[in-house]
């Protein structure tokens, strides 16, 4: 069982009370370890924190310690990269998950960092090669897109979603999947407390049909290291584009196996768009 | 029969946005021939384009009733021309059709080239030409100058030039009174033989093609047979009529009245802009003058987007075609582009205009080459042939000569602005011819140039170098050697025919790096590392390379964002549809207009 926490929510009760309660893995959001990336990212705690959470959490006998980090922030060069890989790998976590940073377009925070976003923009392919090369080096394996972890740490949960099987969202604005269908709750907290009385929290229904989960099974098989099997996906793959990228040196077929190569995992997204027939 | 001493006809020769519609509004609301309550702006312009672009393109008429000073009632007739330099053909043939003209200038902005163009071809046709100046109610209005400038320019009384504001109504009956008294009326023989001059031709879906004409002599009815001169195409007279300013059906139209005639012609091929029409059982011995086939000058590709489009693209074409005599087109096939047609136009405006309808009217995705004219080659052998694409271009070691049509433009703009036009018009190849000044502060050039320079782009060029002050006229004038070739560009390795373009030798190099630069701009970045080359023959003038993306990939995908994550991909799909896959490597249909752009920075 996973816990996500800010690392300053954990002192030492707080470490000793997660591991009586049952939890055997706790996820900490660090983000950066620079204190102005903090800042531009707009949090606050203190940089200690982290590690001393991560201190607290094993005296209390927590062997299964994920960090979140953030790459491409404002401001960001590779300097500060550097460090922050350096500062995380110190902490020696089973997991970490490096992502880039996600904002709206023309949202509030792309206009006030609009200058800024787009220097680091063109700096990220250059920030994500860092990060992969450096984690790797240190024995983490990138089992998907963003998520890194030493052998027999990868998260379950995670690959729970990747792999299409059904979960349960609890909450305001929370997911579920269940069989063919998909929905979310309320996204207002206080609505979704008067609406759950009547059982009537669920926003947007979604209907997947059995083509659209196997397309979902190939688009998120390729952003995993485990890939998809070719056998069970023909209907929705083009395989002569299929052919091509893999000529092209970005991706493999093995055992059955569609997997992309490590300049594959750069564009995937791209790659899916070529791979994958229309819904 | 109609007494042609209380007919008069005339049309209004007007520079875009000085008046013409609305003073035309005015004089129909004053005589009441339609209440104010039915005025929508612009009475006249009733296609949506020519309301939206403020400029008409289709000839309209309408029937005035006016009882005069001196007591009697006269019937006036006016025709409304194009104002476009596209179709000065059509604009000559209504002016055929009138005694006079009222010349509409603004009071504030002057003379402009078209109207200036447009009045000498009136008096070449000997109209009565009645100056008159609108918007005198503007601050920044100036009569007098104004008036000075006109009468210098084409020799009349400063007193004769009328002061009106079309928009508040001020001085338009004194323009309806001076057209009275200083247009003569018709002169036609109404006992001759019947013929009249079609000065416009439109298609209607339920009533087939309605002929607008000047009864110049005899009269023709409901019922009798004719014939249409030039074309020989015979036909009965379904209806006649007049436009007041709707369609209203009469019992004949005679010597020096302006109307309509219908007979069911299903294509305005047969009833064409500039023919003459005669009874087929007395028949006139000789056409009115100045009919001619209307050429088109300026050429480009037609493709659609989605290639399952075709058929759609060519009914479109073929319907648009009954309404238009001079759109021609004929199948093409591009290696980069697939099947479309080669689509000829009149002019640039035309092009333009062929365009949106297809777009608006049939909803079509559509890809347009670059725009190029006709090219008339001599080859080794001695035989001659022309040229209307790049593509059909052969090879250079069995060309003698090209030769390619040269236009005389006329270009109004204000002294201070003189260096900038010679200029543009030097970088265009062009000869200079002369230059005079029409008052202390407007200058006329004129330049011989070739038309391939004036359809790129050249008017938007010459706006924005002269803040928008400069307007341009052109004529034909004849095709002229010139020392021209093929300049062509490779995309990763592979020519790509609809990028291909006919330049001068001397420009060869300037264009040639300016498209695979713009190029550079316009296709983004694929897979792999793509080299754009301009060549002339197997010579490489220029290149650019594009790095291969490095990087396209979302960081998260979790329960929540599978769906959102699904349509982003979906939507990447689409975008890639649109794109032209030329080879291995994805085109965006504007790179394909790249060439335009050159010479804007």
């Amino acid at each position: 069982m996973t816990a996500e926490a800010n690392p300053e929510t954990i002192d030492e009760a707080m470490a000793i009370r997660l591991r009586n309660s049952g939890v055997t893995r706790v996820s900490l959001g660090a983000q950066s370890f620079n204190k102005d990336m903090r800042g531009n990212l707009g949090r606050s705690g203190s940089m200690k924190a982290v590690a001393e959470a991560v201190a607290y959490l094993r005296a209390a006998g927590l062997e299964n310690i994920g960090i979140d980090m953030i790459f491409g922030i404002p401001g960001q060069d590779a300097c500060i990269l550097r460090n922050d890989l350096e500062d995380v790998l110190a902490l020696s976590p089973e997991h970490i998950s490096y992502y880039e940073l996600s904002y709206n377009i023309r949202g509030e925070y792309h206009l006030r960092w609009h200058r800024e976003l787009a220097e680091v923009r063109d700096k990220n392919p250059h920030f994500y090669q860092m990060v992969v090369e450096t984690l790797e080096v240190a024995g983490y394996r990138r089992y998907e897109i963003s998520n890194f972890a030493m052998p027999g740490y990868e998260c379950r949960h995670n690959i729970s979603y990747w792999e299409g099987s059904d979960f349960i969202g609890l909450g305001a604005g929370a997911w579920s999947t269940t069989g063919q269908t998909r929905w979310h709750n309320t996204e207002n907290i206080e609505t979704y407390l008067e609406e759950r009385m009547d059982l009537d929290t669920v926003r947007e229904i979604e209907y997947l049909s059995a083509r659209k989960k196997l397309w979902e099974k190939v688009m998120l098989g390729l952003r995993n290291a485990s890939g998809f099997p070719i056998d069970e996906a023909r209907e929705v793959v083009d395989e002569q584009a299929l052919e091509e990228l893999g000529d092209a040196g970005l991706l493999c077929v093995n055992d059955g196996l569609v997997t992309l190569t490590s300049r594959g995992f750069f564009l995937a997204d791209d790659l899916c768009s070529r791979i994958l027939l229309s819904e | 029969m109609a007494d042609q001493s209380l007919i008069r006809n005339f049309s209004i020769i007007a520079h875009i946005d000085h008046g013409k519609s609305t003073l035309a509004d005015r004089m129909l609301e004053i005589t009441n021939t339609v209440s104010g309550r039915d005025i929508t702006d612009q009475m006249l312009d009733t296609m949506d384009l020519e309301r939206e672009r403020g400029i008409t393109i289709k000839a309209q008429a309408a029937r005035v009733m006016y009882r005069a000073a001196d007591g009697r009632d006269y019937t006036l007739h006016l025709i409304d021309t194009p104002g476009h330099v596209d179709f000065s053909y059509e604009v000559s043939r209504s002016l055929a059709a009138c005694e006079g003209a009222l010349l509409v200038v603004d009071a504030a902005q002057g003379i402009e080239a078209q109207t200036l163009a447009n009045t000498y071809l009136a008096i070449d046709n000997n109209l009565e030409i009645v100056p008159v100046l609108n918007k005198i109610d503007l601050p920044a209005a100036d009569p007098d100058k104004v008036a000075g400038e006109v009468s210098e320019l084409f020799g009349l009384d400063p007193a004769e030039v009328l002061r009106l504001s079309a928009k508040t109504g001020e001085g338009v009956g004194q323009v309806l009174e001076a057209i009275v008294q200083r247009i003569p009326p018709p002169a036609g023989d109404p006992a001759a033989p019947g013929r009249a001059l079609i000065f416009d031709s439109v298609y209607d879906q339920y009533r087939g093609v309605i002929a607008y004409v000047r009864v110049v002599d005899g009269s023709f009815r409901k019922g009798e047979e004719i014939r249409a001169m030039a074309m020989g195409t015979r036909v009965e007279i379904e209806e006649v009529g007049f436009f007041s300013p709707d369609m209203t059906a009469s019992a004949e139209l005679s010597a020096g009245e302006v109307g309509y005639i219908i007979t069911g012609i299903k294509t305005v091929r047969d009833l064409r802009v500039g023919d003459t029409l005669t009874g087929s059982r007395n028949p006139a011995a000789e056409a009115l003058p100045g009919y001619r086939e209307a050429k088109p000058m300026v050429f480009c590709g037609l493709f659609p987007i989605d290639g399952d489009d075709y058929p759609v693209l060519r009914d479109a074409l073929d319907k648009l075609k009954l309404n238009d005599a001079s759109l021609n087109f004929e199948p093409e096939s591009s290696r980069a582009l697939g099947f479309g047609f080669r689509t000829g136009f009149l002019g640039l405006l035309h092009m333009d205009i062929v365009r949106e309808r297809l777009e608006r009217e049939y909803g079509l995705d559509m890809l347009a080459t670059v725009p190029n004219v006709e090219y008339r080659l001599t080859l080794t052998d001695g035989s001659e042939i022309t040229v209307r694409s790049p593509a059909e271009m052969p090879d250079p070691g069995v060309i003698e000569s090209i030769a390619e049509p040269y236009v005389r433009a006329s270009i109004l703009v204000p002294g201070d602005y003189v260096g900038a036009v010679m200029e543009i018009c030097q970088e265009r190849r062009g000869d200079f011819e002369d230059m005079q000044y029409l008052s202390s502060n407007r200058v006329q050039l004129h330049y011989l140039l070739p038309l391939s320079e004036i359809v790129l782009e050249f008017f938007d060029l010459l706006k924005s170098r002269t803040r928008g002050y400069a307007s341009l006229d052109y004529e034909m004038d004849e095709y002229r050697p010139s020392d021209l070739i093929k300049l062509d560009v490779l995309i990763a390795g592979e020519p790509v025919d609809a990028l291909s373009l006919i330049v001068h030798r001397d420009k060869a190099y300037h264009q040639g790096k300016g498209m695979v630069e713009r190029l550079k701009e316009e296709i983004p970045r694929q897979l792999f590392e793509v080299a754009i080359q301009a060549a002339i023959g197997k010579k490489i003038i220029a290149r650019e390379t594009i790095p291969a993306k490095r990087k396209d990939v979302t960081a998260k995908c979790y329960g929540g964002d599978i769906t959102r994550k699904r349509k982003l991909i979906e939507k990447q799909k689409e975008g890639k549809k649109r794109m032209k896959q030329v080879g291995n490597v994805e085109i965006p249909q504007k790179a394909f207009l790249a060439v335009l752009d050159i010479d804007k920075k």
